[in-house]
């Protein structure tokens, strides 16, 4: 009955339960991986190793002179694993969008998309600068 | 005793539990963290070791056209402005098949990979396979129908295809397309009296780009395609623009040598028997090198490529981690797959 019936220490039960949501919520805060994952690194690497492959001889930019987009895809799917999603979107330099349909093979697979920049210029007598942007993204 | 100190005993477990657990959730987070940061690093640097592979030449620069060993192995071409351009004799070095190739231990003591697994594997970015269907002989000559199927990692490509035949001094060339499905058929005659010694030499060339270029062998009196030579009799090893054959072999006469590119083909004429040189075709396609030559009484013909693509040289990562980067390359103008794999660093 004497237990029951005193009541000081109840406050300090509250501020314990208080004191615990504190810490779970500070421990909730705590920022989830931040940094670039090693196939995200990967992916730019081969993004990069593609684009220069294939352009060594002005081959993209000659296809982008022709509007060959549709050959352009192709020949980036061709150097891509069968599981890596790409998006290739070319500018000019002034940065106006110039493929007038989406060169990709498909809808993206994965959240963690990745983007490439890369900068060619044609071989014709115009020099035209292109502004070539190869996203890619592999599942997860 | 009193309520309070209850109480109080209570509210400190509460607090304790929960600090324990925020502490092991911290821990198991950080670790986590730690290790991811250690994985970037460790993938950076591995990554950093296969970019110098590829894009260095190594020393001396030329190795690749000597026969001495390297003092530093890269594969660059030496002379190329495109980074991802590798020597075309500096891969058939790789090639065991080639009698001055690196061994294993040689190929780790020039690349300075002391602690560290190394394996290379070079292939072709179309695929050909090359499936008998169909053969009737009528009089002295034998018709076969081939299905060839062309696919690049797996997709059906399109392809311009041509083919050769080569029986000793009896050579044929036959021209076909293989559609968007990547399958197509071929008919070809070849004497009856020659299917025994006869190579059917297919160059597929992709419509997208003509340094997507490969090649596929049929051997007729084995009826296989052959990735590799299966006969290795003459140990054909081009290097340098030169074709070393091994004709001392008692009983070995070297008869006929022909070069086959997509585009051309050519008779090579050298009177040296076991230093041929063959001419730099003007060509974005592998070369194909087909020698005849009299085994005792048998005639036989031995074939090689140049660059001696496919290839895998180095550990086989069996129970082991392996970490593979994969480039596109380039090889005398001619697209290649080149995967570079490193084990896991040393503890």
């Amino acid at each position: 009955m004497r237990l029951l019936k005193n009541k000081k220490g109840q406050v300090r039960v509250i501020e314990a339960f208080f004191a615990s949501m504190l810490i779970l919520s500070c421990l909730a805060l705590i920022p989830t991986q931040s940094s670039p994952k090693t196939s995200a690194l990967n992916l730019a690497w081969k993004a990069q190793n593609v684009l220069l492959t294939l352009d060594s001889d002005g081959h993209l930019a000659n296809l982008v002179d022709n509007h060959e987009w549709t050959k352009l895809g192709k020949c980036i799917e061709s150097s891509l694993p069968l599981t890596t999603w790409f998006n290739l979107t070319v500018f000019d330099k002034n940065l106006n969008i110039l493929n007038d349909f989406s060169i990709s093979n498909g809808g993206s697979i994965s959240d963690r998309i990745i983007s490439v920049d890369y900068i060619c210029v044609s071989q014709s007598s115009t020099f035209a600068v292109y502004v070539l942007q190869l996203q890619l993204s592999v599942m997860d | 005793m009193p309520t309070s100190s209850f109480d109080t005993f209570f509210a400190c477990t509460i607090i304790v539990t929960v600090a324990l657990i925020g502490m092991a959730f911290l821990g198991s987070t950080m670790q986590t963290r730690i290790a991811s940061t250690q994985d970037i690093n460790k993938d950076s640097y591995l990554k950093a070791i296969a970019d110098r592979i590829v894009t260095n030449p190594g020393s001396p620069t030329d190795w690749g056209t000597k026969t001495a060993l390297p003092v530093d192995f890269g594969l660059a071409s030496n002379f190329s402005c495109n980074p991802f351009e590798l020597d075309m004799d500096k891969i058939c070095r790789l090639n065991k098949l080639n009698k001055y190739s690196l061994s294993y231990p040689e190929l780790l003591i020039a690349s300075k990979l002391n602690n560290l697994a190394l394996g290379i594997r070079v292939s072709q970015l179309i695929t050909v396979n090359i499936q008998q269907s169909n053969n009737f002989t009528e009089g002295n000559v034998t018709s076969f129908s081939f299905t060839i199927s062309t696919s690049i990692d797996s997709k059906p490509t399109s392809t311009d295809l041509r083919s050769y035949v080569a029986a000793d001094t009896y050579l044929t060339e036959i021209n076909s397309t293989i559609p968007d499905t990547g399958v197509g058929n071929i008919t070809i005659q070849v004497p009856t009296a020659r299917i025994y010694n006869a190579l059917l030499i297919v160059f597929a060339r992709s419509s997208l780009d003509d340094r997507l270029t490969s090649y596929a062998i049929y051997n007729f009196a084995r009826s296989i395609q052959e990735s590799t030579p299966s006969s290795t009799d003459l140990a054909l090893s081009p290097l340098d623009y030169t074709l070393s054959l091994n004709d001392s072999s008692p009983g070995l006469k070297v008869q006929d040598k022909y070069v086959f590119s997509y585009s051309n083909q050519q008779t090579i004429s050298s009177n040296m028997s076991s230093q041929a040189p063959f001419p730099k075709l003007i060509d974005t396609s592998p070369i194909i090198l087909v020698v005849s030559f009299l085994n005792g009484t048998d005639q036989f013909q031995e074939w090689t490529a140049y660059p001696q693509v496919p290839l895998r040289i180095g550990a086989n990562f069996e129970g082991s981690e392996q970490n593979i980067f994969s480039y596109i390359v380039s090889v005398n103008d001619v697209l290649f797959r080149l995967d570079l794999s490193l084990g896991d660093l040393p503890n």
